[in-house]
């Protein structure tokens, strides 16, 4: 632990070499030269990493910052009547199959997988998606057939990356966005810097989208709704982490969601139930926690078989 | 980065940066002068960076812990005038299970009041670079032509900004158990 430098000489050099390659202008000299930077004590290797993780944890002003900005108010907090805390790690197996015109990549049902495209940006698919992928030499097209995709970007101004669904086209240069195609009006949810948005019939008409905003394309109009910090696009990701995040959803929209992630089905066998409002953060894999949640705060019975977890008890014909 | 990296530095950022304020409470309260404790966090961070396998980590801020822990026994071997001093100083500190607790974890709801209230410490423009990356996505060319201002301007003040931050983020709030318990030890001696 002795160096020639102090730990704040280090943090300086640290931050700046971070700052230097999150600033937009990063070439592969530079990078060359983090390398031996970072080989040249164990200091540096730790003082960059945390570096990175501070820039990393600056995400969150993100997209609150614009949440906020675009409210004139908060809205009251509200209360969290279930406090559930679970982190699953997503599967890291890419399902990759190299076709004539750029790759493909599928998630089976019930997983989520994490990929590494081409250009250097990152994916990570929910459960049930399918998408290509085409690095051309003036833009990185993705075309998300099915499901729902998560984008980190890398900045490249030369090639902007256009994810197509359906008739909905998302353009980012360097950025973190979602794209989901699960039903006939495609959306995306942005995480991190600005995207523009637009429906394949109006390539005109180009809305743009902060982070922390949110866009749903249906018979061509954009509608367009600014998540607060009460609902933060997080929130509508937390699956990305293996998490279903619930911010007042139905018990029948929770347990469809459950069921998209598991072979044991959850029942709402009570369909009085069926509308009541739940909060809290859970592990999308474990639906017999969930079911003895809502079953005590619900105060109704909950019964598991092998297959499946029954809520509440069946009443009336 | 890649994506396995990507990974690494969003977990620490969730799960060991916001515990960095007990463990430097917990040096700086028990032996160590605030440049060894700024050393032994590097130190630890690069053993961090190390590590293969997040998910096997089922509690980050005990794994965080133990690492300082491991850290600061190493140091106190090689310091051998006051080895037995030292071996009472690690007896005096806390062990795993004064480490926050899984449902201690910040939520991302706090987590976002913290890094709001860093960025409250900051000078304007530092602050305003800062969101003008991190939320328009500007890159510095387009930060330093919005702002009127050189590139390296700019650079220094994002630079200067991050610093501010890990240092606001690093104290954390005032902690209420700061005060020592007995069995004093002489600083002094613990410093090369």
């Amino acid at each position: 632990m002795t160096d020639r430098n102090s730990a704040a000489d280090i943090e300086n050099a640290a931050n700046r070499w971070l700052w230097l390659r999150e600033s937009g202008d990063w070439t592969p000299e530079q990078a060359e030269a983090l390398e031996v930077w970072l080989a040249d004590s164990s200091a540096h290797e730790g003082a960059f990493l945390r570096a990175e993780a501070a820039w990393a944890t600056l995400d969150r002003l993100a997209w609150d910052g614009a949440a906020i900005s675009n409210v004139t108010r908060l809205p009251s907090r509200r209360r969290r009547i279930i406090a559930g805390l679970t982190v699953a790690a997503a599967a890291v197996i890419a399902a990759f199959v190299l076709i004539p015109r750029g790759e493909r990549y599928v998630s089976p049902e019930m997983e989520v997988r994490a990929v590494a495209l081409r250009d250097g940006s990152a994916a990570t698919l929910n459960t049930a998606t399918d998408l290509r992928a085409e690095m051309g030499d003036h833009q990185r097209q993705v075309r998300l057939k099915s499901g729902e995709a998560f984008f980190r970007v890398r900045h490249d101004k030369a090639r902007p990356f256009v994810v197509a669904a359906g008739p909905l086209r998302v353009r980012a240069v360097g950025t973190a966005f979602s794209v989901a195609y699960t039903n006939e009006s495609p959306r995306v949810v942005v995480t991190e810097g600005v995207v523009e948005v637009w429906s394949q019939d109006h390539p005109q008409q180009r809305t743009r989208l902060v982070a922390g905003q949110v866009a749903a394309l249906s018979d061509g109009v954009t509608a367009v709704e600014t998540l607060t910090p009460n609902d933060p696009a997080e929130r509508r990701l937390a699956w990305r982490q293996g998490r279903i995040d619930l911010g007042g959803e139905t018990l029948k929209e929770a347990v469809e969601r459950f069921n998209r992630y598991n072979r044991v089905k959850l029942v709402v066998a009570d369909t009085r139930l069926n509308e009541e409002r739940l909060y809290g953060g859970f592990d999308m894999h474990d639906p017999a926690s969930f079911a003895r949640t809502a079953g005590t705060v619900l105060t109704v019975p909950v019964e598991a078989s092998a297959d499946e977890i029954r809520i509440g008890t069946h009443t009336g014909p | 980065m890649s994506l396995d990296r990507l990974k690494l530095v969003h977990w620490i950022a969730a799960h060991v940066m916001p515990h960095e304020p007990t463990v430097r409470a917990w040096l700086s309260r028990s032996l160590v002068s605030k440049a060894d404790v700024d050393d032994l966090i590097q130190e630890a961070y690069c053993r961090l960076s190390a590590v293969q396998s997040i998910e096997a980590i089922a509690r980050p801020d005990g794994y965080f812990f133990q690492i300082v822990r491991n850290l600061l026994r190493e140091q106190l071997r090689r310091a051998q005038l006051v080895r037995i001093d030292a071996s009472a100083a690690l007896e005096d500190l806390p062990m795993g299970d004064e480490a926050p607790s899984p449902e201690r974890v910040t939520s991302a709801r706090e987590e976002w009041t913290r890094v709001q209230a860093a960025m409250a410490t900051l000078p304007p423009r530092c602050r305003q670079i800062l969101q003008m990356r991190k939320i328009d996505g500007l890159s510095q060319r387009d930060i330093a032509a919005r702002l009127g201002v050189s590139e390296s301007i700019v650079e220094n003040d994002a630079v200067k900004g991050m610093r501010l931050i890990m240092q606001h983020m690093g104290q954390g709030p005032k902690h209420p158990r700061s005060q020592r318990k007995g069995g004093g030890i002489d600083r002094s001696k613990l410093r090369r």
